[in-house]
């Protein structure tokens, strides 16, 4: 006959005990055989017994907060225990198994490969870096007067600060799971989260300026950036470097996300409303772009005219 | 710079009436035609208030009076009857008036009384250059006044042809008469920049709308808002005929030598920023503009013609640095104060072209009017492209015009510019 277990379940690490002899009293009383310090838990809350044939009988002995086998609240009469079983005493789960069965698979960590930049201290130190070269870089070229490096660098202090914090928030949450600081992987993510957004609005710029377009704008900026970034990030956190299975992983990143991305949505909808409504100023493509590459060659003037009064006719039917 | 005029159309803004002169000859005259000149009122119906005033004058025929459009353009604007137009005589009559026509380019309107008001004044020539005039009116509505001054003639360098008034006229003297010393109409009181420099329409083109009156019996125009708006696109299409023509100064910007001054149409000023000794970039900054316009309503002009210049030049800048720049001035908006109840939102049309061999990414945009079907604001720009420290922008803001004309001045410009390598 295969031994039982008996687990108790903790945050972190279960307990288990391995249950040799019955009855098996459980409770908050020191003189149990299993001690539940939970002040939910009754002093003398369950016995379990085993009758000759091996069968586990339970017996509440709680009038208080009372016992649940498998979501059944128990009375006071003993009841047959199948293996494997659940149980609630109190709000304290515990769990009736045999050692026979089988246990999860290991998580393997998954980090690696492609996913390498969220785990190794190298890729986080890199990516840091790239961030601050590129704020760096953005400010000194959104600056059309000459200006000490100091000045860029006050520039980028709150960011960084910004960063740290981050870092320290993520990797902290974190160690609740795996009990180990993260540093590497919270940076990493936090730098992303910078990275990501100035490359794709250059990205974006170039092609807006390369197909005449609002649509490379449009969905990279607002789509991408705004939207698919954060959920993204989360996700891949939750699920290479936490090891989350990828449903609960995918869930938990939406929930998180739901908040900034609620706020976005509401932007949005603002924006969509107002270019609806009469503007005095007109809404054109303004970029411009000194590597000067776009999709249509230009047009011999005359072309261009007919094409603009093509383009835009009377917007009033009854002319 | 730019010379805004104000309309003499009172309670919009208070300010105080400079006496008249007492002279005999003033005197004289006012005595004269005293009984010839009232005061419009646009009344509201469901308030009986009157919201704006002017003054008239009986010309013609004794049931015939004349004022400003902009005096009556309330009235004209609001054709759901919730206005009436009312006249009040300097001994205190009062009665109903009924618009007949309007002449909204030279900022004129004819109405009719049901009883005769008065002796018809005659229309005179504009006397020579220094001659005196009297200007009658009742101004901010204290009371009939006459205001001497000098004829300093036709001005030359606008193309509205108003008469130069040296005189003080204020609010609410609009529509007024101003007479020379035969007691004949020569001007029609119009606007004030103040200091005594006034101006007066000339009588002739109220002339011109008498004369086509008279051959229809003094019939009411059926729709003047559809006589409004041919006014409007004939003088639109004409004012492009006419710019076509004349000659246009080419003047240098950067390295191109492009279309500016118009003599006697555009006048161009200088507007670049004074260099700072840490600007990287310089750039000089040409506006030009027809300094002109038609007045519709309270918030409504058209007939302006703005166009400016921008060349840039990177210094020492790198390339992606001075784009930021040029891609942030690189801003085109409307100097129209055109709302949604008078226009469409703007629809543009972009893409690149080559203008004097060199490459642009030009912007057409075209908005048109609601209640002046045919009428539409033009705004273009065009920024060069392909040069990696040089830009240049030219923006063009037509408002008022039609779109066919507009695009024909935008290509007659376009085709002036020239590269200089």
């Amino acid at each position: 006959m295969a031994t039982m277990i008996l687990e108790i379940q903790t945050r972190g690490l279960n307990q288990y005990y391995r249950l040799e002899q019955f009855p098996v009293t459980i409770g908050r009383a020191l003189d149990n055989d299993v001690i539940l310090s939970d002040n939910s838990v009754s002093p003398y809350h369950l016995r379990l017994e085993q009758d000759a044939e091996g069968q586990v009988f339970a017996h509440n002995l709680s009038s208080e907060n009372g016992t649940r086998l498998n979501k059944h609240q128990l009375g006071l009469q003993p009841v047959q225990v199948p293996i494997p079983s659940q149980l609630l005493l109190g709000n304290r789960k515990l769990r009736l198994a045999s050692t026979a069965m089988p246990v999860e698979t290991t998580h393997v960590s998954r980090c690696g490969g492609l996913f390498a930049p969220f785990c190794q201290p190298l890729w986080a130190a890199l990516l840091l870096l790239l961030t601050v070269v590129s704020l760096l870089l953005n400010d000194y070229l959104n600056v059309p007067v000459a200006k000490e490096p100091l000045f860029y660098i006050s520039g980028v202090l709150p960011t960084l600060v910004w960063m740290l914090f981050a870092t320290l928030v993520i990797s902290g949450i974190t160690r609740l799971f795996t009990h180990r600081w993260e540093f590497a992987p919270a940076l990493s993510v936090v730098s992303l989260f910078n990275l990501v957004p100035m490359v794709l609005e250059e990205i974006s710029g170039w092609l807006s300026y390369f197909l005449s377009s609002d649509a490379p704008f449009t969905w990279l900026m607002t789509g991408v950036s705004g939207f698919v970034l954060i959920p993204a990030l989360l996700y891949v956190y939750l699920h290479w470097v936490l090891s989350q299975k990828r449903l609960p992983a995918l869930g938990i990143a939406l929930v998180l996300s739901a908040l900034p991305l609620g706020l976005r949505a509401i932007s949005v909808l603002d924006q969509v409303t107002l270019a609806n409504e009469f503007s005095s100023e007109p809404y054109y493509h303004q970029e411009l772009s000194s590597l000067n590459i776009h999709a249509n060659p230009p047009l011999p003037l005359e072309t261009y005219l007919q094409r603009a009064a093509d383009a835009l006719p009377s917007q009033l039917a009854d002319e | 710079m730019s010379l805004r005029l104000l309309l003499l159309l009172a309670t919009l803004w208070l300010g105080v009436a400079s006496p008249s002169w007492a002279e005999n000859s003033s005197s004289s005259i006012y005595s004269d035609v005293e009984a010839s000149v009232y005061q419009v009122r646009v009344i509201n119906q469901q308030t009986g208030k009157k919201t704006a005033i002017g003054s008239a004058f009986v010309v013609m025929r004794p049931d015939i009076i004349a004022t400003n459009y902009h005096v009556v353009s309330t009235y004209i604007n609001n054709p759901e009857g919730d206005f009436a137009l009312d006249y009040l005589s300097t001994s205190g009559n009062t009665g109903r008036l009924e618009l007949l026509a309007v002449d909204v380019l030279h900022d004129l309107a004819v109405l009719k009384a049901d009883t005769p008001l008065g002796k018809p004044l005659q229309i005179a020539k504009i006397p020579p250059k220094g001659a005196r005039l009297y200007s009658l009116g009742n101004p901010m509505d204290k009371g009939f006044s006459i205001v001497e001054g000098t004829n300093n003639g036709v001005m030359k360098s606008s193309d509205d042809n108003n008469i130069l008034f040296s005189g003080s006229l204020n609010s609410g003297m609009s529509g007024g008469p101003t007479l020379d010393e035969n007691k004949n109409v020569v001007g029609v009181n119009v606007a004030t920049s103040g200091n005594g420099l006034s101006y007066l329409v000339p009588a002739d083109y109220l002339a011109i709308i008498l004369e086509r009156l008279k051959l229809t019996g003094f019939q009411a125009d059926e729709d003047i808002g559809q006589r409004i708006t041919e006014q409007l696109k004939s003088n639109a299409d004409k004012y492009v005929q006419n710019l076509q023509k004349r000659e246009w100064t080419l003047q240098q910007l950067g390295r191109f030598k492009v279309p500016m001054d118009v003599t006697g149409v555009v006048r161009c000023w200088d507007n670049s920023d004074k260099p700072m000794p840490d600007n990287l970039m310089r750039s000089y900054f040409t506006q030009c503009s027809n300094e002109s316009s038609i007045y519709l309503d309270d918030e409504l002009e058209v007939g302006t013609l703005d166009y400016e210049y921008v060349w840039l030049d990177a210094g020492e800048m790198i390339p992606a640095r001075f784009y930021r720049q040029y891609e942030s001035v690189n801003v085109s908006v409307s100097a129209s104060g055109a709302g949604k109840q008078d226009v469409t939102n703007f629809e543009c049309f972009t893409d690149f072209t080559l203008i004097a061999g060199q490459e642009f990414k030009m912007t057409v945009c075209r908005r048109d009017y609601l209640n002046y079907i045919g009428l539409s604001d033009l705004l273009v720009t065009a920024a060069l492209v392909g040069h990696k420290r040089q830009g240049m922008l030219f923006n063009l803001d037509m408002t008022g015009t039609t779109f066919e004309s507009g695009m024909a001045l935008l290509q007659r410009m376009l085709g002036d510019f020239k590269w200089q390598p």
